[in-house]
């Protein structure tokens, strides 16, 4: 497990090599520089500008430059927000996005999953049907359709919950933003786990089991469910993906201090080195879920362990 | 897979449900491409009578106006329109890719394999949503630009789908009799693997469309996709969802719009899924 722990995090080194340098180089190719919005700048200013944050220098100076502050943990000084480091924007924003995306994910797979197994072990019951609509409607309505809607029904009309704002640590304000980004989550999980339960409730492996006379509820619990879980398991890698796109989405309509909002504004901006800190954040969270993903994949599923060690 | 067609359209057509997204999914596509000739007014024209005008039957302002006063009934189906060709344009790009790269794949196999499918898992397993906004903004902001950001997104699965078909295609006896009689590779694998995979690339290019839709009106949304004063679904729900306090029906008529077109475009690709194969019964 160690051994496999520690192969997959050097593996993950080269790929955030390549996305560091992708981008950085990338947003060099783009036209229009950091400084351009500033009205009226004298020629001289703007050289001065650019000397201040070493954009004077030769690009793959700069580029080493970048990858030497990587490595000291310093993602360096933001260009627009001026009083700022990233780093400081990132230690800012990340811990609201991160709690809000785990509690999301969390909420969405549980609900997911207990939705799922309703369904399965009510086949062609009203009540899996129920649970099969709302399967559906979870991947036909994205996060960014939920969001205002959510706003508007408990927001605007019921007037339950706040319709945006943001305060530290208040339940009520992290009500509606968790279930936006929660809900197409939740249905396709639901989806996903009511199918790979009944595959395995029809395996004859179950079949001896009900023959053995144990209970629904044990074979179910105790039998079914490992193997069930499975395709759920391997979903949470794009899950985390869909959420992290949708907190971009979320974050504005709410008006949450997350770091969502950074990306596509540092990008407008040519903010350089916040672009870059915000692609390399999402690309290590990404990294970092996938991980976990298999981690639990081998715990779920015992051949999947030998075939990590045997390697 | 091996099905043959008749029996395919009978399984298709015994779906009711399938057959009900179909004819939706038909009567939207036809809205989208005459809806707006119905209509007295022009898309960028303002009816400067009618602002923020709920949807009525006078006036012909079917879906009501937008704050500028532009009518929302032309609006949604040009943008219903765009989403379309969006959605098969970007489709047919991450298909051709996909299709390409699997098949070499799996059909030539060892080493070129190994790297191929190495360099799928690590793209696979990069933010590229991300890379795609900061692509988009970076590089100015226009339809074609936006085919190939999508399409080259979805490719990934695609191309593990034909890999994994490819490889089993690989030992059947068809294949080593076109190897014994000389036929160059690139010819078998043109000839004799693609068309042999077809049934799942078709149905996961269905499935695929929706994805493609959604990932347009998610950039639209964020003010990176179609821009105005062209209209799509997306940015047509973002402007919606700034007025929804005194407007709902600006954001309500996009958004329904929309999840029909989603929910309609996945129902019909389940369902050419399982009568396809009817084994998987999920």
């Amino acid at each position: 497990m160690l051994r496999l722990l520690a192969r997959r995090l050097l593996g993950a080194i080269p790929t955030l090599f390549v996305v560091v340098t992708a981008t950085f180089f990338l947003i060099r190719l783009a036209p229009g520089g950091p400084f351009d919005h500033d009205q009226g700048l004298l020629p001289e200013i703007h050289a001065n500008f650019e000397r201040a944050y070493g954009l004077d220098q030769p690009i793959l100076v700069q580029y080493g430059r970048y990858l030497g502050g990587l490595l000291r943990g310093d993602f360096g000084p933001s260009f627009k927000y001026r009083d700022f480091t990233v780093t400081e924007l990132i230690g800012a924003g990340l811990p609201i996005s991160l709690g809000l995306g785990l509690t999301a994910i969390v909420c969405a797979t549980l609900a997911g999953v207990l939705l799922g197994i309703a369904g399965a072990l009510s086949h062609r019951h009203w009540a899996d049907l129920g649970i099969r609509a709302f399967a559906v409607l979870g991947v036909a309505v994205p996060s960014f359709v939920i969001a205002p809607l959510l706003a508007l029904a408990f927001g605007v009309y019921l007037g339950w919950v706040p319709v945006a704002g943001w305060e530290p640590g208040t339940l009520r304000d992290a009500l509606l933003p968790v279930a936006a980004l929660a809900l197409p989550v939740a249905a396709f999980v639901a989806r996903l786990m009511r199918g790979s339960l009944l595959e395995v409730l029809g395996s004859n492996f179950i079949r001896s089991a009900r023959a053995r006379g144990l209970s629904q509820w044990r074979i179910v619990v105790h039998h079914a469910l490992r193997p069930a879980l499975l395709p759920v398991v391997s979903y949470l890698g794009p899950a985390t993906a869909a959420v992290l796109a949708g907190s971009l989405v979320v974050e504005t309509i709410f008006g949450i201090p997350g770091m969502g909002r950074y990306l596509v504004q540092g990008a407008i901006n040519r903010d350089y080195t916040l672009v870059m800190g915000m692609v390399i954040v999402f690309a290590c969270l990404t990294l970092l879920f996938n991980l976990l993903v298999d981690l639990l994949y081998g715990w779920l599923d015992p051949r999947v362990r030998i075939a990590g060690t045997q390697r | 897979m091996t099905a043959p067609a008749s029996g395919l359209w009978q399984r298709l057509a015994n779906d009711r449900w399938v057959v009900g997204c179909g004819a939706l999914l038909a009567a939207l596509t036809v809205l989208a491409l005459v809806g707006p000739a119905l209509s007295p007014y022009s898309l960028e024209t303002p009816d400067w009578r009618a602002m923020a005008l709920p949807p009525t039957t006078q006036d012909a302002h079917w879906f009501g106006t937008d704050r500028l006063g532009r009518d929302l009934w032309l609006r949604t189906w040009h943008g219903t329109r765009i989403s379309l060709l969006i959605g098969l344009l970007a489709t047919a790009v991450s298909m051709l890719i996909g299709v390409t790269w699997g098949a070499i794949a799996g059909y030539v196999g060892g080493r070129v394999d190994a790297l191929m499918m190495r360099f799928v898992d690590v793209l696979y397993s990069l933010p590229y949503v991300f890379f795609v906004i900061v692509l988009t903004v970076l590089f100015g902001r226009n339809l074609i630009l936006i085919f190939l950001a999508i399409g080259a997104v979805g490719w990934l699965t695609m191309a593990r789908i034909v890999r994994g078909q490819t490889l089993a295609l690989r030992r059947r006896p068809f294949i080593e009799a076109a190897i014994a009689m000389g036929v160059p590779t690139w010819r078998i694998v043109a000839r004799h693997v693609v068309p042999n995979v077809a049934g799942p690339v078709i149905v996961y290019a269905t499935l695929t469309i929706p994805q493609m839709i959604l990932f347009e009106s998610f950039l639209s949304f964020l003010g990176l996709g179609v821009q105005e004063p062209l209209a799509s679904l997306g940015n047509l729900i973002a402007a919606g969802a700034a007025e929804m306090e005194i407007a709902p029906w600006m954001l309500i008529v996009p958004a329904g719009v929309l999840v029909l077109l989603l929910g309609c475009c996945n129902f019909v690709g389940d369902g050419l899924r399982d009568a396809l194969d009817p084994g998987s019964n999920r």
